[in-house]
């Protein structure tokens, strides 16, 4: 099933053409205008030492005119009509005072038939109308088992403390069964239900859309303050939240095997990246760098090497920005970066930003295509209301490969396997990038031996390297078992440099680097 | 702004104090929060030799309601406790009713909200009183003073550029009888140069919180910013050491020693998380001689810090104290509800980091190491610091390599790691003063820091590099 647009948000939906038209009316030649309403419903249940619930509620509306290359937003939670309504005229009057004059042309949004015609993929067009005008409510939603809009916190809560209560008695059986381990501290299970419902209008369209991610987080902590984790979840509903066996293995046995782990020496590795780790490289690497507004703040070195059709990858280097991602490698879901239209109303289609070692242009807004007269695409985001709207990833990932985990492995000598990601950062205008790793698995002579590794100073392992050294040295990929190849993606978040945080899927196959620095 | 006369709380009140009265062997409590927030926002974009040009204006309006209800419930009691963000267009009776019945659901060790502040709130100051009587025009203030910077810049390309203007008003009202009422402003400024002439790979990206306009001095921050791009030059990979010196800034040292007093909430040591209590050393390993020690003081009245407060989340005074003395802890921070779980006796200790400075100059430390290598990180990419294992580790963004008091290379890339507890065996703290502010949201907690602006790690630091 489809989750249907929500009853409660009809009349403020129906208010935004007549709020669009006070921004807009007349001066349609020289400006530019949307409305966004955005609704974010939260709930999560912690089950814990400490157990906590909560449910939130936020909703707020944005007001944009781009005139001039510029964007000027009013944005708000006071979301009573004859409030807004003023707002909307004070608005207009503010700018029509400021620019009497203009020096740029408008920009001209596409018509339903445009986007038709410049086509879309199958979750987008089974979810068009037929007669479709600037007038018709579109609505999309992803296929979900169990609709998100009726589940209730009592059931999260279920889920939370059933699965608390099955990873502790395995850890304490764990734990008997071998008296090198201590029993743990404590195992903490969240549960996190988030339903996001935007509605767009602007003069060509009016479109909502629901964006259901649901995450079961699940960790298991040692006294000594070392922890593993599992995540399970993904854009859908309740029916994503189940650990698998090796999820359960992770919380309840490695996070005592950590207490015990030997510490990496600092150097140089052949590394094996899980789906995981290699999205953070793929979202660190030429994620940040093809971002539009860091080309055209002149921060990237990405723009001089597209122009210059510099090469900056080997032949298995292509990475994917892919909005409208719903489903991937053996699942029928997609991740939380997936959705149907960006912040501005831009409809999602995927872009090669990465080809074989060649870069496009880059992912863009309104904004910074405009300024960079580069073709948009469905990457303006914004954190909330609250927060501007700027470039931002949405699913990033490296193509898939033709081998095994098992062939990878088996082609290691001496190496490590990173499976699960602690952080990552970019350097755009530097070129480097640097991907956490929790530990390392040891591989020797094709096997993986058992042996963990944590970083030099007993935390987590940073792999870092500069981008263009580390894409020379992708050696092979795995496979996907998707029908288009589309890789297993993990819920992910970004905050671009160090705040404005949004999520970001990423993820990729199992990826062989000839080496990295581990540290 | 007085939210105290928020047309909405009486309504709030009304329908929370209706739902108790339905379940009064049920309903403990409640917490109603009211926040009214403003907030200007310019993102703008360089040129070379030029005021800035704006790409992004935004004007935010945030009124929002938020009710805990805490309840008491089953047998043996248990207590139940519930947040909720209330839609001020929906039913607000549906909405309390739907708050207490999650509160049913959570089963936590009982506690007792209190019912008395201990002590008079005292008065505080948290907001620039320019910002709070006209933020448009402070806005445009600052606006104005980084143009006059940037247009007369002309070894540098300046790319970037964000500022953020933000005035908040927090109100809250417990049925206990506690009430309060803060107001606080805060500057968000962010700058990304790069040194002429183009092209080149070397870009500096910095940022500052400040709470009042005086505070933040962007004219002077953005001087370091320039002076620090123009002394960069050709860059080389660090060498791998498993016991490298190096040097870190006061944004560092804040950032270590937040994460070094957040093991002294004795909530850490309820839910068994590691944690550090009275008399516990600070360190790991034999301290040596010629080391400093570190002393810290938590100081929640310092005017305009992040951590500024008149009152804690639990509605109590809260008070200043030294901590860490000597590299020994002299408290725990024990608020109302863990000193029930705990048996211990809340002291509310919170607030300002305030770590005691070192006795001699940058340059100075720098010349005490003779001809051993240093590595200054002017900025580290991202600097992870696990909490619990006291661990931290980073890809340097941008170093110098100092030897015989002298630079030696500039140095970028090789990741760099290290435990707290160690690095505290072996440190110098420079005599010169810093003031750090960060507003929290987002990734990162609120946090004030004053203190030395540079300290020289020489154990528990390892680099992996050429």
């Amino acid at each position: 099933m489809r989750p249907i647009f929500p009853k409660h948000l009809q009349d403020i939906r129906e208010l935004m053409p007549k709020l669009l038209e006070t921004l807009e009316k007349g001066r349609e030649n020289d400006w530019y205008a949307f409305v966004w309403l955005e609704e974010s419903k939260e709930m999560h249940y912690v089950s814990a030492i400490t157990e906590m619930a909560s449910e939130n509620l936020d909703r707020g509306l944005v007001m944009r005119i781009f005139v001039d290359g510029q964007n000027f937003e009013k944005s708000t939670n006071q979301l009573n009509p004859e409030s807004l309504i003023q707002m909307a005229k004070d608005f207009r009057s503010e700018l029509d005072k400021k620019f009497l004059i203009i020096e740029s042309q408008s920009y001209t949004p596409s018509s339903w038939e445009i986007e038709k015609s410049n086509g879309l993929s199958k979750d987008l067009n089974d979810q068009l109308g037929s007669d479709l005008s600037k007038n018709s409510e579109v609505h999309f939603s992803p296929n979900c088992e169990i609709n998100p809009l009726v589940s209730k916190i009592e059931r999260l809560k279920e889920i939370a403390t059933n699965t608390r209560a099955e990873l502790l008695t395995t850890a304490k059986n764990n734990a008997q069964a071998d008296s090198n381990f201590e029993e743990l501290a404590d195992i903490r299970v969240m549960v996190r239900q988030s339903v996001m419902t935007n509605v767009f209008v602007d003069r060509e369209k009016n479109m909502s859309q629901i964006i259901p991610t649901i995450m079961n987080y699940s960790m298991g902590m040692t006294k000594s303050g070392q922890s593993a984790r599992a995540i399970a979840g993904g854009l859908g509903g309740l029916e994503l939240t189940k650990l698998s066996v090796q999820d359960k293995k992770e919380v309840t046995f490695r996070s005592l095997q950590l207490a015990k782990a030997k510490k990496l020496a600092p150097g140089r590795y052949k590394v094996i990246s899980g789906p995981d780790v290699t999205g953070v490289i793929a979202h660190e690497a030429f994620g940040h760098t093809q971002e539009g507004d860091t080309w055209m703040k002149g921060r990237s070195i990405a723009q001089d090497l597209h122009l210059s059709k510099t090469k900056v990858g080997n032949e298995q280097a292509s990475i994917m920005n892919h909005p409208d991602m719903f489903s991937m490698d053996d699942m029928d879901h997609g991740t939380n970066g997936s959705y149907f239209f960006d912040h501005e109303g831009q409809l999602a289609r995927p872009q090669t930003i990465l080809d074989r070692g060649m870069l496009s242009t880059p992912m863009t807004d309104l904004a910074s295509a405009t300024k960079l007269n580069v073709p948009r695409t469905a990457n303006g985001k914004r954190e909330s209301w609250r927060r501007p709207l700027m470039t931002r990833q949405t699913n990033t990932y490296f193509t898939a490969g033709d081998k095994t985990v098992d062939e990878l492995i088996g082609m290691v000598d001496d190496g490590y396997l990173a499976r699960w990601a602690s952080g990552g950062m970019e350097d755009p205008k530097g070129g480097s990038l640097t991907a956490g790793t929790s530990y390392l698995e040891e591989i020797k002579n094709g096997k993986l031996t058992g042996e963990i590794y944590l970083g030099p100073s007993g935390g987590h392992v940073e792999l870092s390297d500069p981008v263009f050294t580390l894409l020379e040295r992708i050696v092979a990929k795995s496979k996907s078992a998707h029908e288009d190849n589309v890789p297993d993606n993990k819920l992910g978040g970004c905050g671009k440099y160090h705040k404005e945080g949004v999520p970001a899927g990423c993820g990729g196959p199992f990826i062989l680097w000839e080496s990295i620095t581990c540290g | 702004m007085n939210l105290s006369q928020d047309t909405m709380l009486p309504r709030l009140k009304e329908a929370l104090d209706k739902v108790k009265k339905n379940n009064l062997d049920q309903f403990y409590a409640w917490k109603i929060v009211i926040q009214h927030k403003n907030s200007l926002q310019t993102l703008m974009v360089g040129k070379e030799s030029a005021p800035f040009d704006k790409y992004q204006s935004r004007d935010v309006l945030d009124h929002s309601y938020k009710i805990d209800v805490y309840s008491r419930h089953s047998e043996p009691k248990a207590m139940g406790n519930a947040s909720f963000t209330i839609d001020p267009l929906s039913d607000l009776n549906i909405q309390v009713e739907k708050t207490f019945s999650n509160s049913l659901m959570v089963s936590n060790k009982p506690w007792d909200l209190s019912t008395k502040v201990n002590g008079e709130y005292e008065t505080v100051l948290t907001t620039d009183p320019i910002i709070a009587e006209n933020l448009s025009g402070a806005h445009e203030r600052l606006h104005l003073e980084i143009n006059d910077k940037v247009k007369n810049l002309d070894k540098v390309k300046v790319n970037s550029g964000e500022l953020f203007t933000n005035l908040k008003t927090t109100y809250f009202e417990m049925s206990t009888g506690l009430k309060g009422q803060r107001e606080s402003s805060d500057i968000y400024f962010e700058i990304a140069l790069e040194k002429l002439p183009l092209p080149n790979t070397q870009e500096v990206l910095k940022f500052k919180n400040a709470i009042s306009i005086g505070d933040a001095n962007l004219s002077k921050f953005i001087d370091d910013i320039v002076e620090e791009t123009l002394s960069i030059k050709e860059t080389q990979l660090p060498k791998t050491s498993d016991n490298a010196t190096i040097m870190i800034d006061g944004e560092s040292i804040a950032d270590l020693m937040q994460d070094l007093v957040s093991q002294l909430s004795a909530k850490r040591e309820y839910d068994k998380t590691p944690f550090l209590t009275k008399d516990d050393s600070v360190l790991k390993g034999e301290k040596k001689l010629k080391s400093d020690k570190l002393t810290l003081t938590l100081d929640p009245t310092v005017p305009v810090m992040a951590m500024t407060t008149p009152y804690t989340d639990e509605g109590m005074k809260p008070f200043k104290a030294k901590v860490i003395s000597n590299d020994k802890v002299n408290f725990q921070l024990i608020n109302g509800r863990i000193g029930q779980y705990l048996g211990k006796e809340p002291n509310y200790i919170d607030g300002n980091i305030i770590v005691d400075v070192g006795s001699s100059s940058k340059d100075e430390i720098l010349n005490s190491i003779g001809s051993k290598e240093c590595i200054e990180v002017l900025t580290f990419s991202s600097l992870l610091i696990n909490s619990n294992t006291l661990t931290w580790s980073s890809e340097i963004k941008l170093g110098k390599l100092w030897k015989n008091g002298k630079i030696h290379s500039m140095i970028k890339g090789g990741v760099v790691s290290g435990d707290i507890k160690e690095n505290l065996t072996n440190f110098k703290f420079s005599n010169e003063i810093t003031k750090k502010n960060n507003t929290g949201g987002g990734f990162y907690p609120a946090s004030g820091y004053i203190g030395p602006n540079h300290m020289l790690i020489e154990s528990g630091v390892k680099i992996a590099g050429e």
